[in-house]
């Protein structure tokens, strides 16, 4: 008996062939998302039993068309193959292609032998096959590879496709003897790579030949061998001829093998992508139909999300008061109930509409429908220096600006990416929502206008409408500004329609909400509790400040509870938070501003969504009532100047105004950082945005008070 | 992607706005635009 084994899978395929379906039904909820380093690239692991004896840690590679990278995330399949002959690198690579498009398919699974890693060879979407009148000769095709080929089809005959995987994996890994299938440098120039062998025996031909020209080079190089390589680049002529003989010759293999195991009969084929395209890309029905999807997609954020959301806030401030009451008083109780206690609940409350943005999300761009949105608004996003596939990104903006900048990554043109990435932050995300919803509530009357129209609601699609057409603006204008050079290379695929999987889609959605929590939700958490500390404590005159108004209290006529209200608010004031929302006041006076609000924009300039939180926890901080709700709290806050209410209309709409324009998260600023890998652009986002924010505000206060 | 030399390329549709192409190669359906397409020397099948 051997003892037991664990070997590692790459899945790697072209995007849309149902390789991340595979993944899923493999390794189901055992997966986990980390990073490759040095690159902002998801790595998704997990792992599944083969057999008895044999383990399997399963990597799902970046979808990818062929080994010469165009994008980050093509790059980094390279890498991973290239460093196949390390510890942790594939035993077996499982490539994953979709029997329409098995020609294209193959271009990458014979790459991949050619660099000779047992390859299993899972051919997808079988029961499409009678469909299109396509016919597989197996065993044929077997041979001929040089693989294992499994045909299957993974949403229907989910148990016996993957139950088939397993098996080959296992057989490939047994007879590791891997073939290569292409040969390329005998069809090319067998003299240029004889001595490119030379050059270094430590590595194949294949091996050397894709460093030279991809650039690309294993962790394993030394630096001399690399220089050598160079030099030996440099001194040739003829690469991108080579390269392209090569791409032509692959191309002429797989014809001739698909010719004897591949027949298509179009008389058979029956055209569902005919029909559905011509609606969805109609010049009329196809924007109609996308602007109805929006339209029901924001529809339903609001409408499914608005009742979670009350109940999350109901139930972490009664939780706030039921610890309140229970722990014993002293610091401790105060740092559970007045820091981390709304902390979480500030981070819990996104939940909701965040979830279901991806959701939505999700079934666009499993349904195939993605892609046309893409095609249709190509031409439209060109005026605006952006690509169609910046559509993406600025839908996604709408939940939150960080996976959106994430999504950026497969527009190809540096320019059209950087622009997007630029004006995605002034998109309404989810986190200025809450922010949105409080002040709306405070300031708008709940009426109704023309009998249907809710004025909030109304209010709040115009902040929508607002960042929308502020993002297409500064995008024209940094089109026309911006002196950046870029070529963009424009390919996108048009996949069949597909009924989507419940199962992909619940993952999808999970990990990204996953993603949203633990990246944004910690800087959430940590500066609730470093604001709950900083309103806690101050300077000496801190302390003194509860002994002087008992003292100056004596001979009023003063009921115990006003007092408490004193003395809480009196503490507020001197403590750490109250000193620098002071200074900072003469600044945002002009926006019609005090220093308590002054506190919440200094702590939102780390994430918008802690105005709302900070604001509970400056009003929290003494207060009695533990139940009543921010809102109710916010809402009894008195302009000691005026007399009137604190938040009147003016400064709600001031501070809907700068909200909407200010650039206010720190995540996303890392982020940027890290996408346009300095730091020139998130300052000029920083500054430009919050520039247009304080002018705008204003203005706009000015002229309403 | 497949358009290589001797591929038969079919025009699906055309956008609206008169851009980008909705082409067939090979049998992926793509979708690029005429800059791009420009490039690809064609003969009339047919």
């Amino acid at each position: 008996m051997s003892s037991k084994k664990t070997i590692n899978v790459a899945l790697i395929g072209n995007p849309n062939t149902g390789k991340t379906s595979l993944f899923n039904q493999l390794t189901g909820l055992n997966q986990k998302v980390g990073n490759y380093p040095g690159v902002t690239v998801d790595k998704k692991e997990g792992s599944s039993r083969l057999s008895n004896k044999l383990k399997a840690v399963f990597t799902d590679l970046p979808g990818t068309y062929s080994i010469n990278p165009t994008s980050i995330d093509e790059t980094i399949v390279l890498k991973t193959l290239l460093n196949s002959r390390e510890e942790k690198t594939p035993d077996v690579i499982v490539v994953v292609a979709d029997v329409e498009n098995l020609k294209r398919n193959l271009l990458l699974f014979s790459q991949i032998k050619d660099l000779q890693i047992p390859t299993v060879l899972a051919i997808n979407m079988a029961d499409q096959m009678k469909r299109k009148g396509i016919t597989v000769d197996l065993k044929l095709l077997e041979r001929e590879l040089g693989s294992e080929v499994v045909l299957m089809s993974i949403r229907k005959e989910t148990e016996k496709g993957i139950a088939e995987v397993k098996k080959a994996i296992i057989t490939t890994y047994a007879n590791v003897k891997a073939q290569p299938l292409c040969n390329v440098n005998n069809k090319i120039d067998p003299v240029f790579f004889e001595k490119l062998k030379e050059i270094n025996p430590k590595y194949s031909i294949y091996e050397l030949w894709l460093m030279l020209t991809q650039n690309s080079f294993p962790d394993s190089i030394t630096k001399k061998e690399k220089e050598e390589l160079l030099a030996f680049k440099n001194g040739s002529k003829n690469l991108k001829k080579y390269q392209h003989k090569e791409t032509i010759y692959r191309y002429q293999k797989i014809n001739e093998i698909l010719k004897k195991t591949y027949l298509v009969d179009r008389s058979k084929a029956s055209d569902v992508r005919a029909k559905l395209d011509k609606v969805f890309t109609h010049k009329i029905y196809g924007y109609i139909l996308f602007f109805a999807i929006l339209l029901l997609i924001f529809q339903s954020i609001f409408d499914w999300s608005s009742l979670p959301m009350d109940l999350i806030d109901n139930t972490f401030a009664s939780l706030s008061s039921y610890v309140k009451s229970q722990l014993p008083l002293g610091v401790l109780n105060n740092l559970i109930s007045e820091g981390i206690i709304p902390g979480i609940g500030g981070i819990v409350i996104f939940i909701p509409q965040i979830s279901i943005l991806f959701l939505f999300i999700a079934i666009l761009e499993e349904t195939g429908y993605m892609s046309r949105v893409v095609f249709l608004m190509d031409k439209i996003m060109r005026r605006f220096g952006m690509s169609g596939k910046s559509v993406i990104p600025l839908i996604s903006g709408t939940a939150c600006a960080i996976p959106a900048i994430m999504a950026t990554r497969n527009i190809s043109g540096w320019k059209e990416r950087l622009i997007t990435i630029l004006v995605t932050p002034f998109t309404t995300c989810s986190a200025r929502l809450p922010v949105y919803a409080i002040i709306i509530a405070l300031v708008i009357p709940d009426k109704k206008i023309i009998g249907i129209l809710n004025l909030q609601g109304l209010i709040l699609l115009s902040l929508y409408v607002l960042g929308f057409v502020t993002a297409i603006l500064a995008a024209i204008i940094l089109h026309k500004t911006l002196k950046v050079k870029s070529t963009s290379f424009f390919v996108v695929e048009m996949p069949d329609y597909k009924v989507p999987s419940i199962k992909n889609i619940f993952l999808n959605v999970v990990e990204k909400t996953k993603t949203f929590i633990f990246g944004a939700g910690k800087i959430i958490l940590a500066i609730s509790i470093i604001l709950w500390f900083l309103a806690s404590n101050g300077p000496q005159s801190y302390k003194d400040v509860e002994k002087n108004i008992i003292e100056n209290s004596a001979h009023q006529q003063i009921t115990p509870e006003e007092l408490n209200q004193k003395v809480a608010s009196a503490k507020l004031e001197k403590s750490y938070i109250g000193i620098m929302g002071k200074s900072i006041e003469p600044i945002i006076k002009p926006l019609g501003y005090d220093w308590k609000i002054g506190i919440a924009l200094i702590s939102s300039f780390a994430a918008r969504e802690v105005f709302v939180g900070t604001l509970a926890t400056i009003y929290s901080v003494g207060s009695e009532d533990d139940t009543a709700t921010i809102k109710q709290r916010m809402a009894s806050e008195i302009n000691l100047q005026t007399g009137e209410k604190r938040f009147n209309l003016p400064v709600g709409i001031s501070l809907l105004v700068f909200y909407a324009f200010a650039m206010q998260c720190m995540a996303t600023l890392a982020i940027v950082k890290r996408e346009t890998k300095s730091w020139k652009w998130p300052l000029i986002q920083l500054f430009g945005m919050g520039a247009l924010a304080y002018i705008c505000s204003f203005i706009v206060y000015q002229l309403l008070s | 992607m497949g358009c290589l030399p001797g591929a038969e390329v079919e025009l699906i549709q055309i956008a609206p706005l008169k851009d980008p192409l909705y082409i067939c190669v090979n049998g992926s359906h793509l979708a690029i635009r005429k800059e791009t397409a420009a490039k690809i020397e064609i003969i009339k099948a047919k």
